[in-house]
């Protein structure tokens, strides 16, 4: 019998080989974080905070909106507060008051009565209501009214009073005892205090480190941000003739050629201070290799037969820019953004300085315009693509018969971490 | 195997997607384990996280076993003696000389038509230390000496405790027998 026993546990052990058993869904957010891995699928998560980023926007800026371009109140709507009764309010100040009677007539329309004004420099104290219920308005007819009110923060502005200081009766008053009174149209008119504006939480979009498969994650945007950059550019070079001299320059190297002897290289640091929402400060150190195919025919003064130059030059430099940058759409996961730099570079090979014709500026001005995007391939890339044009600022004739103007285009690859 | 080999690779790189495939393969299994040593859901989810990151944190390790399934597996056990060691400081277990009682033929006829669920269930009503031996020895086939290392206690204490559970386990199956005779 112990041989059943010991075959009946045998059994017991081949049951339990394919055995599975239901598993909660959140047990994964458990082991996600626990690895590292994010709870969510991307597309999951990407759309929930896109939605939410969507309905906070729009709700922000819908409420600064109507805040900023004042609530507007439509006269039906606003009296409808006190239709179908009649009830009388009293200026604060030593304006002319107008009596307005506010009542509906059968068809519910609101007629509009007015039928007596008078200066009151008495009441300071405030709206008061008659107790007739007729209600009287400070300044204005109600047509105007009819004009925005502009919505004061101060609550204390709305005034719920019960019985008011009986004055005149009106012959249409009833026996409304309670109005609510609202700011007389000089302080209606007062602009918004202390409003500040709505801004988006200081987040962004960046793709996970801990994986690649377009992986994103939603994270607090530093004010700084270091990128190492490196590229290459093809450089071209306009050559003007310095007209002080006896030389007859025609030059031919600005050909728009795509020869690899055009190709330079360049590395650097960026260094990236978020201003605001859409605004970066750029500043970029780097180091250029730059190499010009120069061509140019020149003749002397006086000399009827024209000189070919042809050289390949080039020229080593460490340099600085600094710029703004406009990001386009900073709550994407894509990121695209502007810049404009001025950089400075200072030639520390330079070729031209071994030829007796062209001289190329040992400190050299650019400007440098560059779009920056994210690619998305499979997920969110790691890198940023940089396609830039730059040209020289300076002239630099020196004692040479033409200046070397340095343009161009390049591409820089950033590194986003 | 091929799919899992494809699998830990990715998962070596730390490829999210990857990760939640080889989760999604494994879970069932791992779950299974985690409710035979655990009567309390709640400590059978605890042990099956903790195996899960265990095993995403040593997933290089997995890429050389000759056995995937084995090392994941052990881990789970492993990660479900962690639990009861920590939920037990001590181990105390009375030495006196107990007999299993035999099967009778009735008795191994029901064994082998129960359900592994059912099993789980009998597994759910034994004392905790005496359905970890068992689980041990039973179901994952470790011996008594590998389970007196992993539990730290003496051999014949795993002897002792495995011969209560499978008492008890029977006296629970004659006593389901005899409901299922006695109601259908």
């Amino acid at each position: 019998m112990s041989n059943a026993m010991d075959k009946s546990f045998d059994n017991l052990r081949s049951k339990f080989d394919q055995f599975e058993a239901p598993v909660p869904e959140a047990l994964w957010d458990a082991v996600a974080v626990g690895i590292g891995a994010p709870v969510h699928e991307r597309s999951n998560r990407r759309w929930l905070w896109l939605l939410l980023l969507f309905l906070g926007t729009s709700l922000g800026f819908g409420t600064i909106y109507m805040i900023k371009s004042g609530a507007v109140v439509p006269e039906e709507s606003a009296l409808s507060v006190i239709k179908g009764k009649e009830v009388v309010a009293e200026s604060t100040a030593e304006f002319k008051t107008e009596k307005v009677t506010l009542g509906s007539n059968e068809n519910g329309s609101i007629q509009n009565d007015k039928s007596e004004k008078q200066t009151d420099d008495n009441s300071k104290n405030g709206f008061q209501a008659q107790k007739k219920g007729a209600l009287e308005t400070k300044g204005d007819d109600l047509n105007e009214h009819r004009s925005p009110i502009t919505v004061e923060q101060e609550p204390e502005e709305l005034v719920i009073m019960d019985d008011g200081q009986p004055e005149e009766q009106n012959a249409n008053s009833t026996r409304e005892k309670r109005i609510i009174a609202l700011p007389g149209a000089e302080e209606l008119s007062r602009p918004i205090a202390n409003l500040q504006s709505l801004e988006l939480p200081d987040y962004e979009w960046m793709s996970s480190p801990s994986f690649d498969q377009g992986g994103m994650t939603f994270i607090r945007r530093k004010k700084w941000v270091t990128r190492l950059n490196f590229g290459f550019q093809m450089n071209y070079s306009t050559i003007n003739p310095n007209p002080n001299d006896d030389l007859f320059i025609e030059a031919k190297s600005h050909d728009f050629d795509l020869n690899t002897d055009r190709l330079g290289l360049t590395i650097g640091y960026d260094l990236w201070y978020h201003v605001n929402r859409r605004f970066w400060l750029k500043g970029q150190v780097f180091s250029h290799y730059r190499r010009f195919n120069i061509r140019l025919n020149y003749e002397e003064n006086g000399d009827s037969a024209p000189r070919e130059f042809r050289d390949q030059l080039n020229t080593l430099s460490l340099g600085m820019s600094i710029g703004v940058m406009y990001q386009l759409n900073p709550d994407e996961v894509s990121k695209s953004a502007f810049d404009v730099l001025i950089s400075y570079e200072n030639a520390l090979v330079n070729e031209f300085k071994d030829t007796r014709l062209l001289s190329y500026p040992s400190g050299l001005w650019n400007l440098n315009l560059g779009y920056t995007f994210s690619p998305r391939t499979r997920g969110v890339s790691q890198w940023y693509i940089r396609p830039y044009l730059f040209y020289g600022l300076n002239r630099n004739f020196g004692d040479r018969a033409g200046e070397v103007r340095p343009f161009g285009f390049g591409f820089q690859f950033i590194r986003h971490r | 195997m091929q799919q899992y080999r494809d699998l830990i690779e990715q998962c070596v790189a730390g490829k999210a997607k990857s990760q939640r495939e080889l989760y999604d393969l494994l879970k069932g299994r791992l779950m299974g384990i985690c409710i035979r040593y655990n009567r309390a859901p709640e400590d059978a989810h605890d042990v099956f996280q903790e195996a899960m990151i265990r095993l995403f944190k040593n997933i290089e390790q997995a890429a050389r076993v000759e056995s995937f399934e084995a090392w994941v597996r052990r881990i789970t056990t492993n990660a479900a003696i962690d639990a009861y060691k920590k939920r037990k400081a001590q181990l105390h277990v009375s030495m006196d000389n107990e007999q299993v009682p035999e099967l009778i033929d009735t008795a191994v006829n029901a064994f082998e038509r129960l359900k592994a669920e059912e099993i789980i269930a009998l597994l759910h009503e034994i004392p905790e230390n005496q359905r970890i031996v068992f689980n041990l020895f039973v179901i994952d086939g470790y011996s008594h000496k590998e389970i007196a290392e992993k539990l730290e206690i003496a051999e014949s204490t795993s002897r002792v405790l495995l011969t209560r559970g499978k008492r008890n386990m029977i006296e629970l199956l004659k006593k389901t027998e005899t409901h299922e005779q006695r109601y259908g």
